[in-house]
């Protein structure tokens, strides 16, 4: 589980700092087993992520997989973020995921399935995101 | 370094799981213990020959299931000092006997402008009783900081003890990092200063200390049978008859009543009193099976077993860069190893422990309040027992060495 990608995301964390400004949504997930809690923010462009970023506290499992999707889902569209955070999902559950659905640094949380005590770590972030999302389409006018 | 043998107090060959698995090394037993095939025979034993409703029947077989019953009553208030067996009631565990004393005494006696005082140390089980109790009955809720090695910080508590105070609970000792409170000097200032009920949480206390509650002089002392060598779902807590006495029954049902008309009822005696429905027999068996273990290796040497291991354990870890241990020094502190690693979150710590076949615990430890004041979200924890020994504390440090090599910041 502790592959050098995850390492090295935990270590230097990418996308950490919420963006800020009147635009800003923003998703919020703690996880109760170990009291760590992950936000979420983003600002929407049209139906693409313009701006993404973290703020939290967690194990380099959580730290690790948010910053793997700041990477993943800035300047994507709307939709593509919600497949991409479903594919995590699967991929977290022990699933086969082709790789045009997911590929690139995310494929290294593959390794989390076989712990299932930890899938909730790596599956933080990414509610939070889909919280942020949720959020800005209740917003929209 | 300490002189010290590889063997544990009790034989690792007692307990069925650690003998199938002879590579792991359990350090959780603040949490929960293992048990002894005695126990387990016990508990099969009675099923097997004794298995009928106790106090419900006119049978023999019926007379023998409550005859176990009384006996496990007797044997286990016994090793807990408490020489009036009927004060004791099986609940559940801690959790269950904190909610029978908040609510069958604390319902009737504590009101709006009342004190209940606990410590920020506490188990949740022995804090959101309290803290809800408070609400509904418009009472306030205080709460004893503590001292830098996180002790009850005696001061603060005797400043919070008025005419006021009705409830002082409080842990006899912490399961999250093992400080163990000193219950006389607790006592006379709860004495001094009120004529509250004196509630002690001892979850960690009854597994590690000896107990004698006669000579305690708290009102109430709850207990949980899987942390003691004893199987789940069995526990306890013991009262002064006096204090059971101003009790209500918070729980309704077959056995604790005495006569049921139409429109009222009237109630069973101490301890039925407060055991409604058929009670958990065959594991209040199995507990007493488990403290007859715990008597022949004498709780004296279980301490001094604790203590010789976290000694050990210490020196071990001394030097380890970014490592800090919580807690009092070790004469204070239970067989309990509450830390945190630099760089190295504990849920980390706890999966490549596992990976080494290391089994500790990484979270808040149900104290999330006393987290907040670490300033950390969680800890890591080992905690030792009767069948810990130094091998258990050797692949600790094994492991946690390797955790610090995997998470070692990358020089620039
Ligand atoms: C200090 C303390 N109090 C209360 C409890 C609750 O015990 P139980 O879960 O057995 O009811 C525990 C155990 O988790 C504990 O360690």
């Amino acid at each position: 589980m502790y592959q050098e990608m995850i390492l090295q995301h935990y270590r230097a964390p990418h996308g950490r700092g919420l963006p800020t400004g009147p635009a800003v949504h923003e998703g919020a997930r703690k996880n109760p087993l170990c009291g760590d809690d992950m936000r979420v923010g983003v600002v929407l462009a049209g139906d693409t992520i313009a701006a993404v970023g973290f703020e939290g506290r967690g194990c380099s499992i959580t730290m690790a997989s948010a910053s793997m999707l700041t990477d993943a889902v800035r300047e994507r569209p709307v939709v593509e973020a919600r497949a991409l955070a479903a594919a995590v999902e699967a991929l977290l559950r022990g699933e086969v995921v082709r790789e045009e659905l997911l590929g690139g640094d995310l494929r290294a949380l593959a390794g989390v399935a076989a712990y299932p005590q930890r899938v909730g770590c790596a599956r933080m972030p990414w509610l939070a995101l889909l919280d942020a999302l949720e959020e800005a389409r209740g917003t929209r006018v | 370094m300490t002189d010290m043998t590889h063997t544990a107090l009790a034989p690792r060959g007692d307990f069925p799981l650690l003998a199938a698995n002879p590579l792991l090394h359990y350090l959780d037993s603040a949490a929960t213990s293992q048990k002894p095939q005695t126990v387990l025979d016990a508990i099969t034993h009675f099923y097997g020959t004794a298995n009928a409703n106790p106090h419900r029947g006119a049978y023999a077989l019926a007379a023998a299931a409550t005859d176990a019953y009384h006996e496990a009553r007797e044997t286990i208030a016994q090793f807990l000092g408490a020489r009036d067996s009927d004060t004791l009631v099986f609940t559940r565990g801690t959790t269950e006997a904190m909610n029978l004393v908040a609510n069958a005494w604390g319902r009737t006696h504590v009101q709006a402008g009342d004190e209940i005082v606990i410590t920020a140390l506490e188990h949740h089980a022995n804090f959101v009783p309290w803290q809800q109790l408070a609400k509904s009955a418009g009472a306030q809720l205080r709460i004893a900081e503590l001292t830098d090695d996180q002790q009850v910080d005696l001061d603060h508590l005797a400043s919070l003890l008025s005419a006021r105070t009705k409830v002082v609970a409080i842990t006899h000792v912490s399961n999250a990092v093992g400080s163990i409170t000193p219950v006389a000097e607790v006592v006379r200032l709860v004495r001094a200063h009120t004529s509250a009920l004196l509630v002690l949480d001892g979850a960690q206390g009854a597994p590690h200390l000896p107990v004698d509650f006669d000579a305690l002089g708290v009102d109430f002392y709850a207990f949980s049978g899987h942390k003691l060598l004893g199987p789940m779902g069995i526990g306890g807590v013991i009262g002064t008859r006096a204090r059971w006495e101003e009790c209500q029954p918070w729980q309704f049902g077959g056995d604790m009543i005495e006569w049921v008309h139409d429109m009222d009822s009237t109630w069973n005696v101490l301890p039925h009193r407060f055991e409604a429905g058929t009670p958990n027999a065959a594991d209040a068996v199995g507990l007493a099976a488990a403290v007859r273990y715990l008597r022949a290796l004498d709780m004296t040497a279980v301490r001094a077993h604790e203590v010789a291991l976290l000694e050990y354990a210490q020196e071990r870890l001394a030097g380890m860069d970014g490592l800090i241990v919580y807690g009092p020094p070790a004469d204070a502190r239970s067989g309990v190893l509450s830390f945190t690693l630099e760089d190295v979150h504990p849920h980390d710590l706890a999966t490549i422990l596992d990976q080494h076949n290391v089994c500790i615990r990484a979270g808040h430890h149900c104290a999330q309040p006393l987290m907040r004041r670490l300033g950390t979200s969680a800890t890591a924890r080992a905690s030792f027992y009767v069948y810990s020994d130094t091998r258990d504390v050797d692949a600790l440090v094994h492991a946690l060495v390797e955790a610090q090599r995997i998470f070692a910041p990358v020089d620039a």
